[in-house]
Parts: C-alpha cells; sequence; structure tokens
C-alpha cells in the first residue's frame, strides 16, 4: 500500500511547502490536488502596464469583466468579492464540491493549483514571541522556519517602525517597492506626526510582500504594471505553483491534479488515502507511509471528520475584518503614476498587549476599474463616474483586521448530505461575543481615528460577512494531552501514528496579522520533523 | 431589448454618441446577464431620454440595484474597458476650474434625483 513515503494533501501555501520540505529530506512525495487553473484568461493579459492595457488593448473587456460579464453584473460585498475574473479559478466548483451551510459565516475556499495562495494579497508578518506562545507554535523551530521560508518565496519589507511586526529580525529581505503619490503623503504625514500617532498605539510602515524588487533564483523582479488583481507579474509576486513547478522535474515528487481527497484509512501497512476524481466522479486510492494534510483548515477539517467518524463540533478561529473606504483629499484631482503596483502600500499596527496586535492595510484603488465604485453611490451613474473619476487618485481602501482567541460560539461541524457528491457537508456556527463586538467596533473608531491623523478621511465603515478575511485557523488545536482531534505539538493527528496535519488548522489564536507566511514556516516545521524521523 | 436602448445609455453616460462596437458589446453582455427585458422605468426612460439622469438618481437612492440601474452601470462597466473611453475613467491631473465643474455636477445630481422622486410614482 506504501506507493510513496509521504502523499501531501493540498497544493496551497502550506502544501507547498510541506512538499518541498519532505523534497529536500529525501522523502518520495505526491501531492494530491483539486488542481483547478486559469488557461482561459493568463494568456489574453498583455505584459503591460495597467494604463497602456487599458489604453491599446481592445479585448481587455473578457479579463476585467470576464467572459460572461461576471464582474460587471451588480452583487452584494461578499467572501472574493475581490476574485477578478483571472482568479475566479481559485473558486472553480467549490460550491458544487465543497458543501458548506452557514448562516452567519461565508468562507471561502479553494480546489485550485495553488489553493487561496494563488490570490493571496502577499502581505506577510512574523509572530511574535507571545503571538506564537498564544498560537501553540514553538518558538525557536518556527523563528528558524520563518527565515527558511523568507529565503524560499523572496520577501521584501522596509526596517521602519513597523518592522517588528512585519519582517521581524529576518535577514535577506529585499527593499520595498516605491510607494505611490497618495501612499507617500500619508507616510509624510506619520513623520510628521509620528509622536501623537504613537501616543495612541498605532506605528506605521511599509508592509513586508511576497513580492520580489530584486531578481532571485531566476525569478524578475516586479516590473510594477499595477495588474497584481489579474495576474503574477512574471514571476515576482511568489505563489505557490512556483514552488510546485521546481519541484516538478524532481524524480521524487509527483503530482495529481482533479482529486478531492475525500478520507484516510490507517493500519500496520500504512495509510490509504481516498479520492474522488473531480472530472469523471470516480473513486481513487493511494497509498502511503505518511500523509500530510494540507488541505486548508475547512478541506482538513472534512476529510479529518470523515476519516474518523466522530460526530463532533470542531472550534473555528477567523479574523473579522472591516474596511474603510477613505480620502485623501490633498491628492483628489491629481493623475497617477504609470508604474506602480496594486498590493497593501502601508499598514498599521495598533498594539494594546504584546499578543493583542491589530492590522491594518492601506491600498489605493485604481486597477480594480471605477466601475465598481459607481454601484457603491448614492449618485446616479454618469454623476458618480465624474465625482470618482475626479477623486479615483486620492481614494484608498483602509483593510482593519482584529487577532481572534478561541471563544465559545464558533464551531464547525460534519452533517450529511445526500446532494453532495462527498455525501456530506460542513456546517458552520460563527458568531462574536457581544464583549469582542463591541470590542472590535471601538478599537475601529480608534483606527478611523488614527488614519484622519493621517490625512485621509473615513467615508463608511463596511463590514462583509464573517469569514471575509479568508483567515481561518483552530479547528484541530494544539494540545499537550492526549486528546482526540488535537494535534499533537509536533504537527501529528492525536489517534493516527502517521497523519500529519501542516496548514492553520492547529493554531490556537489567530493573530490579525497575515497568517499565510507563519502557516507556510509551521509547514515547514511539521514537514522536517517528518523527515528527520524518516 | 431596444435597439437603440445601449446607445441611448452611452450617450447619456459619456455625454457623446459612442461607437457601433461598444454597443454591441453591450447587447452581448445584457444578454449573458440576462437583462435583456426592460421594466416600465426602463422603458419610460428609453422613451424619454431627458428622463434617464433624474430616474438614475432617484433609484441610486431608493433602489440601488432596479433593473434600470444595473444597466446603466453594466454599460459603465463595458465603457471603461474600451480604449476608445479610457480617459473617461482613468485618473488625470485636473484645474481648479475642473474641481468647481465637478462640484457644480454634484450638486446638479441631487437636484435631478430630487426631480427623480417625484417622478418616480407616475413612472412606476
Amino acid at each position: 500500500m506504501s506507493d510513496f513515503d509521504c502523499i501531501v494533501v493540498g497544493s496551497g501555501a502550506s502544501g507547498a511547502m510541506a512538499a518541498q520540505t519532505l523534497i529536500e529530506g529525501g522523502a518520495r512525495v505526491a501531492m494530491l490536488d483539486g488542481g483547478y487553473r486559469d488557461d482561459r484568461y493568463a494568456p489574453l493579459i498583455p505584459q503591460r502596464t495597467f494604463v497602456e492595457i487599458r489604453r491599446t488593448d481592445p479585448g481587455q473587456f473578457r479579463y476585467f469583466l470576464g467572459d460572461g460579464f461576471e464582474s460587471a453584473a451588480f452583487r452584494k460585498v461578499g467572501a472574493g468579492a475581490q476574485l477578478t475574473p483571472p482568479r475566479r479559478f481559485i473558486v472553480e466548483r467549490v460550491d458544487e464540491l465543497l458543501a458548506t451551510a452557514s448562516r452567519s459565516f461565508t468562507p471561502l475556499e479553494s480546489l485550485a493549483f495553488g489553493g487561496l495562495a494563488a490570490g493571496w494579497g502577499l502581505m506577510c508578518g512574523v509572530y511574535s514571541a507571545s503571538e506564537l506562545e498564544r498560537a501553540s507554535l514553538p518558538k525557536t523551530p518556527m523563528h528558524d522556519a520563518y527565515q527558511i521560508v523568507a529565503d524560499r518565496i523572496g520577501i521584501c519589507g522596509a526596517g521602519d517602525d513597523a518592522r517588528r511586526f512585519t519582517v521581524g529580525d529576518l535577514t535577506g529581505i529585499q527593499p520595498p517597492p516605491p510607494l505611490d503619490p497618495t501612499a507617500a503623503r500619508l507616510a509624510a504625514n506619520y513623520e510628521r506626526r509620528r509622536e501623537a500617532i504613537n501616543a495612541r498605539g498605532y506605528v506605521l510602515g511599509r508592509p513586508a510582500l511576497a513580492l520580489l524588487t530584486q531578481p532571485k533564483d531566476g525569478r524578475a523582479a516586479t516590473s510594477l504594471r499595477d495588474m497584481e488583481f489579474y495576474s503574477d507579474d512574471g514571476g515576482a509576486a511568489w505563489r505557490p505553483a512556483a514552488t510546485i513547478a521546481r519541484l516538478a522535474p524532481h524524480p521524487n515528487f509527483a503530482y495529481y491534479g482533479g482529486e478531492l481527497v475525500t478520507r484516510f484509512h490507517e493500519d500496520d501497512g500504512g495509510i490509504a488515502v481516498e479520492a474522488l476524481d473531480v472530472r469523471d466522479g470516480t473513486q481513487r486510492r493511494y497509498g502511503c507511509r505518511r500523509l500530510v494534510l494540507a488541505a486548508g483548515v475547512f478541506g482538513t477539517a472534512r476529510i479529518v471528520l470523515r476519516s474518523s467518524g466522530a460526530d463532533a463540533r470542531l472550534p473555528l478561529l477567523c479574523n473579522d475584518y472591516t474596511y474603510v473606504p477613505s480620502l485623501v483629499a490633498g491628492r483628489v484631482g491629481r493623475s497617477m503614476p504609470e508604474r506602480t503596483q496594486s498590493l497593501t502600500q502601508l499598514a498599521l499596527f495598533h498594539e494594546r498587549a504584546s499578543a493583542d496586535v491589530a492590522v491594518g492595510t492601506i491600498f489605493s484603488y485604481r486597477s480594480l476599474l471605477l466601475f465598481r465604485l459607481l454601484r457603491e453611490m448614492p449618485l446616479g451613474v454618469r454623476d458618480a463616474r465624474i465625482l470618482m473619476q475626479y477623486l479615483l487618485s486620492g481614494f484608498i481602501i483602509a483593510g482593519f483586521d482584529h487577532p481572534q482567541e478561541s471563544t465559545m460560539g464558533k464551531h464547525v461541524w460534519r452533517a450529511p448530505d445526500g446532494s453532495s457528491p462527498t455525501g456530506d457537508r460542513l456546517e458552520i456556527a460563527y458568531d462574536l461575543t457581544e464583549a469582542e463586538r463591541r470590542d472590535h467596533r471601538e478599537r475601529e473608531r480608534e483606527f478611523a481615528g488614527v488614519l484622519r491623523a493621517l490625512g485621509a478621511w473615513p467615508l463608511r465603515r463596511v463590514h462583509p460577512p464573517l469569514g471575509s478575511s479568508l483567515h481561518y485557523a483552530g479547528t484541530l488545536p494544539f494540545a499537550n494531552e492526549e486528546r482526540s482531534l488535537t494535534l499533537a505539538p509536533d504537527g501529528r493527528l492525536r489517534g493516527s501514528r502517521n497523519v500529519y496535519v501542516a496548514d492553520a488548522s492547529g493554531f490556537t489564536f489567530l493573530p490579525a496579522k497575515p497568517v499565510t507566511l507563519s502557516l507556510m514556516a509551521n509547514a515547514h516545521r511539521v514537514a522536517e520533523g517528518i523527515a528527520r524521523r524518516g | 431589448m431596444s435597439s437603440d436602448e445601449a446607445a441611448s445609455f452611452g450617450r447619456y453616460l459619456l455625454g457623446r454618441e459612442i461607437d457601433a462596437a461598444s454597443c454591441d458589446l453591450y447587447r452581448t453582455a445584457a444578454r449573458a446577464l440576462a437583462y435583456g427585458t426592460a421594466d416600465r422605468i426602463t422603458r419610460f426612460a428609453l422613451r424619454n431620454p431627458w428622463s434617464i439622469a433624474p430616474l438614475d438618481g432617484a433609484l441610486a437612492l431608493v433602489q440601488p440595484d432596479a433593473p434600470l440601474r444595473k444597466k446603466l452601470l453594466l454599460m459603465a462597466a463595458i465603457l471603461e474597458t474600451r480604449p476608445d473611453y479610457c480617459d473617461d475613467f482613468l485618473p488625470r491631473d485636473r484645474s481648479v476650474r475642473d474641481a468647481i465643474a465637478v462640484a457644480a455636477g454634484v450638486a446638479r445630481a441631487g437636484v435631478l434625483a430630487a426631480f427623480g422622486m417625484l417622478l418616480l410614482p407616475f413612472v412606476r
């Protein structure tokens, strides 16, 4: 039954890192993955700047609006609203194959090659020692793992006030890309009012981004085309696909796309992994000595609950998220530079205690197109266009993520569902407590006040549905005691001998900092332990 | 769908005639999104092009997802992705006179929306 030393389930950020570490450790690795890709839009997108494309490409409506014009359809803001047509493959067939029901929570899952990280915003943040402790992640191994992951993927950042929240003491960090003029204005205001803003518990700085500003390992530096919502800038933006492409020629690596892993069975002979072929619905079986689940928090929960047969409620963590469209008055009625990028320009950190840091992110709005804003305006479309074209150069979107600890009323469980190809669905109950709600709203008011101090005027506060932050964790928490549906500190699923979980399922606390770098570091740590044990 | 629906909406949004290719694209998109059938308000607006602005302004306040608004937003999205009209959407350096014109336009939009609110019950 042991066809492979290890099977890694999922090709997202965790799966890619775990696979690389296992291969480097000498293991024969198979990766099972849904594997959906964008073959339709990527070849259509010219290697030109956003402005040049707008001025010259008569076929741009296909990748800006979609072949079915779906992006131009009127709909409410929800999870995944920011996915442009070239990124829609990330959620391809998810509704059909990953049945979910919830009245209070809107998760985003993926069966794509690269998982949710195929559209990740590239922002990185190293957890502090106290955040690692609360998340039940070991400090020294994670510290080492952060550096290894940073060396693999390439991170840019700055040695500014925010450094301890972004790259910490990581070395080899590339310089940040240039600020656009709107963000530069906010940064200049921060310099002038630093003392007052710091006194409110906030610091501002450049975010750490998994974006190359200098060539690295055969990848080119960003060309600042401002097309990050649509393409990966010739490999300057790190995506899991880049790592898997490097692993592909290795004789010890095999990738199987089109596979939805449904369950596993472990006995003395090894582990049998059952998968559903998403193309024709047939069942397949793979064998391995060790199984590494990196299917994302919900994907891993489905597989573990099915395999264990447990009728249990698992805890769930997700960052509550708010965004605040704001206006930098001094920048309205101006042109914008042709060479820029659409990713986070600036990051704000609000530290109340060492493990209680909320994170604000500031984006300049342009490449998502004006028409998305027009539908939010209480004006006729013609007048909204004229006004927003004038305001656009001073228009920013400020996002705000809250840290989340495990509290009551946040659970996920499996329920039978005859209409689902897997015969079940995931039910999610997720409600903030009244105290959390109050605390978050109060913190958001403070955040809006700091935006004003920086010279950005908040226009409104938008609370998208819970789950929209796309940061999930905590379903199979790390625990020191022997308890079913928990993880041992080395990532092993309790009750199993050789099943490991390498995504964020084990985190017992979810800091507000972007989770992707930490889940990659954890995946490396778990995989390194497996490789070491042989 | 009226044959000149696209042309009327384009004219309203940009204040000038739009090209045939953009009209064709709008018709394709409206079919793809099943926006084909016109409701009473849209039919009235198309028969009386002077009423598009007040009705659009009023609906923005009371029914942002009204069929007329959906169609206008679709046309705005189409025009935004046409190279010929990108300068009507991309930010550019503006003068103080432009700022005054924009402010006057917003004030006019308020007046039009108020008129649209009066008109809406009759059209419905």
